[in-house]
């Protein structure tokens, strides 16, 4: 895990997979929990207090605009969506606290009861991120992004992470277009 | 007088010394028996084989299930309906649902509580799930999963681990009045016992009583043969010494209740109260009735003669023998004495359907786990598997697989039993394997055609040529024009190759479309060797294809042998939007603690680009609705779209057909094993039982999403320009980018379509 904070300039990253990870957990219903402290312990071990809302804060700082954490889906929703939201709530805990493979396993739960989901599998890449399987975590967040199910929020989220991808392998200009792409999809959402 | 006396000497010297010499070899002897006994007791291991476990049942409101299937699972868990209401392990059904007690499983991602709750449906979907303790609505809740199997040598001992913590009291009273009275008090041989024995062997003659402790009982089962000489036992009464001298009774108790042998199940020797309890009642051992534990007790004297299962009788009248004793001792009340008594022997025998009707999975399981596992561990270690089967799936499609196989038999003037089939079934977003069948016979532990049976593929190849084709954006889009005309190809040894259509007929120009719906070969072999033999095997590789083939004009029309698992494989890449993800039979393999050892989560890899992806999906679709597989859509109008493709090899040797739904990619083959000719097309066998497979399981529409890289056009009726979409000729088609087509700004010859109705009715069709 040192080496991704060797690797990875902090400052966007980690705004970005903490965006994505609030995105993510927005739509499951949990946007109350503070998941982005996974950023700080495997990017970041120097900070392991830093918060998500502290990152967002610095980056709207540095934006001079308001960044505004996103709505819970409200359409779009199926049953087997709703009985695995508290799933994808305890996996947020998990990745809070560290504990990837029990995240990943939960989250492998969910696909089986509902593998259109696509914020699992955007969570699914974001843990093979924080893992830096960056290949897998690409493919899996672009299968996500090709689901019915996905909807600009989870689409930016993913564009956010596979902008973070190509950071963390050194592809700035592939990093700027997917971080293009994100901010398109944010736009578009109604 | 002296010499006697010397005599008398020598005689008491050498007797002094024998007796010396015979004490210390015997104390030494002790010494090593109670070494040996200690280590090996020590170092023990119960040889517990690997266990396989389907895919739980997850419940949730709004979902599809049939009551009747629910119960059949709870039925395969060993859950009871009638007389124990309230426990773990049992179910009640009412008007609108049931009421369900579960047992909870520790889970390698979690642990399931036991819980009690109501299920409601409404026309065959979950209206509700309730938790009856609280009264709060469950969003989910998991069974337990149904065992399928285990992995096992061809002789093998199987056990369930059971710890003496986990014993029932009730169990252990009635197996200690019965075996054991004094074993709390005794050091491990019981005199009065051995007394006893020895006057009434004496009296006989022979030995025909024995006064075994349990702990004797233990030493014999585990370190001794079954000969009956005074000499194995007064070895197996020193090494009873020996072994209570050095571990508690607890510890002695629970080995004893893990080796004792119940019985056998084929070359299967069942070990243990625990798998006792699951073999022969369905039950975990703390489910156990007075009457199914007296019986179990009962087995231990003479584990086949009071079988249970075959010896119904026999079984009843000694477990009744148990429960005399118990009352006699006052450990059981005269009501109790009663009540078990009246009660039959019921036995629930599901261990043994469970292993034997999934046997093709269980192959491929095992095959897939000696990757990763040695064999020894596999048998030894008390491993748990956890599969991707869904039993229901499963089920179904052995029984579709049997029944749709007498039926095209008969339609098509077969001789009976002729024909074979393999069924795989999958879930192409995850490629977890659902179900898959090796014969139409349930119980056929022979050849696995599902994984070995390499066959023509047919027309199956012909998505890969396309869509090799497809992938060339500016050459070819899904109205260019193809030649299905006759073709000659001469190969290096110089035998002629000229292919034809399956009616015979050249059909001139056509659109690519049409030749895929229509499965033309001439199309097919000329748009092949147009873009190249060799880029067409390049695509089977990307999209999976691990064998090698020889780069002969004649892989255009399926002259490959696959088996259908490899085909599954590749098609899951066209029903999952060009992701690939490798076939997966198992999810986790904990060990005996339920401790996740390895995890085999989805590998994810875009192996065609998202534009011709989608191309291809939109060309299979329009093979159900209006190609060769259109009598799937008649047969299913209201799971439509569907997508697939049929395929037949020479003489119709082997029936294909793989398609998919939004939930399900099915590939079925149908053929038989010597190879003979069937008279069957994909559409006329491999296709019917699709159909009648997809209907039962449930498939839902298959979406088919607008990617990023295609758009929708009007173009003219060959594909190859770009029209205004006024033009009355002008045909809507996606079209992949970049398509490099011309853009006329005017209709030339064609007329001006306005705004008629006609045209753009005709665009929502092509």
């Amino acid at each position: 895990m040192g080496t991704v904070s060797r690797v990875i300039p902090l400052s966007s990253i980690g705004f970005r997979v903490a965006l994505a990870i609030l995105l993510c957990s927005a739509a499951a219903g949990c946007a109350n929990l503070r998941p982005a402290q996974i950023i700080d312990r495997t990017l970041d071990p120097k900070k392991p207090g830093a918060s998500v809302d502290a990152t967002l804060k610095s980056q709207s700082d540095r934006d001079g605009s308001e960044m505004r954490k996103p709505e819970l889906r409200q359409h779009g929703h199926i049953p087997a969506e709703a009985a695995t939201q508290q799933l994808l709530t305890a996996v947020n805990v998990e990745i809070e606290r560290g504990n990837y493979d029990v995240a990943t396993a939960s989250i492998e739960r969910v696909l089986q009861i509902n593998p259109d989901d696509a914020w699992a599998w955007h969570k699914l890449a974001l843990l093979h991120f924080v893992r830096e399987n960056y290949t897998q975590a690409k493919s899996i967040a672009l299968r996500s992004n090709a689901l019915p199910s996905a909807t600009g929020r989870v689409a930016a989220a993913n564009w956010f992470l596979i902008a973070d991808i190509a950071r963390a392998t050194g592809d700035l200009t592939a990093a700027n277009v997917a971080y293009g792409k994100a901010k398109s999809q944010l736009n578009s959402e109604p | 007088m002296h010499d006697h006396e010397g005599h008398f000497s020598l005689v008491k010297f050498l007797l002094r010394h024998l007796a010396l010499w015979s004490l210390l070899f015997f104390v030494a002897y002790l010494i090593w028996l109670d070494y040996k006994v200690g280590q090996s007791f020590a170092d023990r291991q119960w040889a517990v084989p690997a266990r396989l476990f389907a895919s739980p049942l997850e419940l949730y409101s709004g979902m599809r299930l049939d009551p009747s299937d629910l119960e059949m699972t709870l039925r395969q868990l060993g859950y009871d309906s009638d007389t124990a209401y309230g426990t773990a392990g049992t179910f009640t059904s009412n008007l609108n649902g049931l009421t369900i007690h579960s047992r909870g499983h520790r889970f390698p991602d979690g642990a399931e509580p036991a819980r009690s709750f109501d299920i409601r449906f409404t026309n065959g979907v979950v209206t509700s799930l309730v938790d009856t303790s609280s009264g709060d609505p469950l969003a989910l809740a998991r069974l337990e999963p149904v065992e399928i199997g285990r992995i096992n040598p061809n002789e093998f001992e199987d056990r369930v681990l059971l710890s003496i913590a986990d014993t029932p009291s009730r169990l252990l009273k009635i197996l200690l009045a019965v075996e054991d009275r004094r074993f709390y008090s005794h050091i491990g041989v019981d005199p009065i016992g051995i007394a006893r024995a020895v006057i009434s062997n004496l009296t006989s003659g022979s030995i025909e009583q024995g006064a075994s402790t349990i702990t004797q009982q233990l030493v014999k089962n585990l370190y001794l043969s079954n000969r009956r000489t005074y000499g194995r036992k007064i070895r197996e009464a020193l090494m009873a010494i020996s072994l209570e001298r050095q571990y508690d009774k607890d510890e002695i108790v629970e080995a004893y209740l893990n080796e004792i042998f119940l019985g056998q199940d084929g070359n299967r020797a069942i070990h243990g109260f625990a798998l006792g309890a699951k073999f022969y009642f369905g039950k975990e051992i703390h489910e156990l009735s007075l009457a199914e534990s007296a019986t179990l007790v009962g087995m231990v004297k003479a584990p086949s003669a009071y079988n249970p299962i075959r010896n119904p009788d026999a079984a009843k009248s000694r477990r009744d023998l148990v429960l005399d004793l118990l009352l006699k001792q006052g450990l059981i009340t005269g009501e109790e004495h009663f009540r078990a008594t009246m009660s039959p022997i019921p036995v629930r025998n599901r261990a043994l359907v469970g292993v034997r009707s999934n046997t093709a999975f269980i192959d491929l399981v095992h095959a897939q786990l000696k990757r990763d596992y040695r064999d020894e561990d596999l048998k030894q270690v008390g491993l748990n598997v956890y599969t991707t089967l869904d039993l229901h799936i499963q089920q179904v499609a052995q029984s579709m697989a049997s029944r749709n196989l007498a039926a095209i038999e008969m339609d098509q003037d077969l001789e009976p039993n002729s024909l074979e089939s393999a069924v795989v079934v999958i879930d192409p977003r995850t490629a977890e394997l659902r179900a898959l069948v090796g014969s139409r016979e349930a119980f056929n532990v022979g050849f696995n055609r599902a994984l070995n049976a390499r066959r023509s593929i047919g027309s199956l190849v012909k998505p890969f040529v396309y869509l090799a084709a497809l992938e060339q954006t500016r050459r070819f889009n899904v109205l260019s024009a193809l030649d299905d005309k006759p073709i000659k190809l001469t190969g290096a040894d110089g035998v002629v190759w000229s292919p034809s259509n399956y009616d015979g007929k050249p059909h001139g120009k056509i659109s690519l479309r049409d030749a895929l719906v229509r499965s033309y070969n001439l199309a097919t072999v000329n748009l092949g060797m147009k873009i190249g033999v060799g880029r067409v095997i390049r695509r089977l590789q990307k999209s999976g294809l691990a064998r090698e083939v020889h780069d002969f004009p004649s892989l255009l029309l399926g002259a490959i042998e696959l088996s259908p698992i490899e085909v599954a494989s590749l098609y899951q890449v066209i029903a999952n939007d060009g992701y690939k993800v490798p076939l997966r039979a198992i999810r986790s393999v904990a060990d005996a603690q339920n401790s996740t050892l390895t995890r085999y989560g989805p590998r994810v890899e875009q192996v065609i680009e998202a534009a011709p992806a989608y191309l291809l999906q939109y060309l299979l679709t329009r093979v159900v609705t209006e190609g060769t597989a259109n009598a799937a859509a008649l047969a299913l109008p209201g799971q439509l779209p569907l997508a697939g493709k049929t395929g037949t090899s020479n003489d119709g040797r082997d029936s294909w057909f793989a398609g998919f739904s939004e939930n399900f990619l099915s590939v079925i083959w149908i053929g038989r094993d010597d190879n003979g000719k069937t008279g069957l097309t994909g559409a006329s066998g491999a296709l019917r039982l699709w159909t009648a497979l997809m209907r039962q399981i449930g498939a839902t529409p298959f979406r088919i999403t607008q990617p990023e890289g295609l758009q929708f056009s009007w173009v003219t009726p060959t594909g190859i320009a770009i029209l205004p979409a006024k033009c009355r000729a002008a045909v809507r088609i996606p079209l992949a980018l970049p398509h490099g087509l011309p853009i006329r700004r005017n209709c030339d010859e064609t007329e001006e379509r306005g705004f008629d109705l006609w045209g753009q009715f005709r665009g929502l069709f092509h």
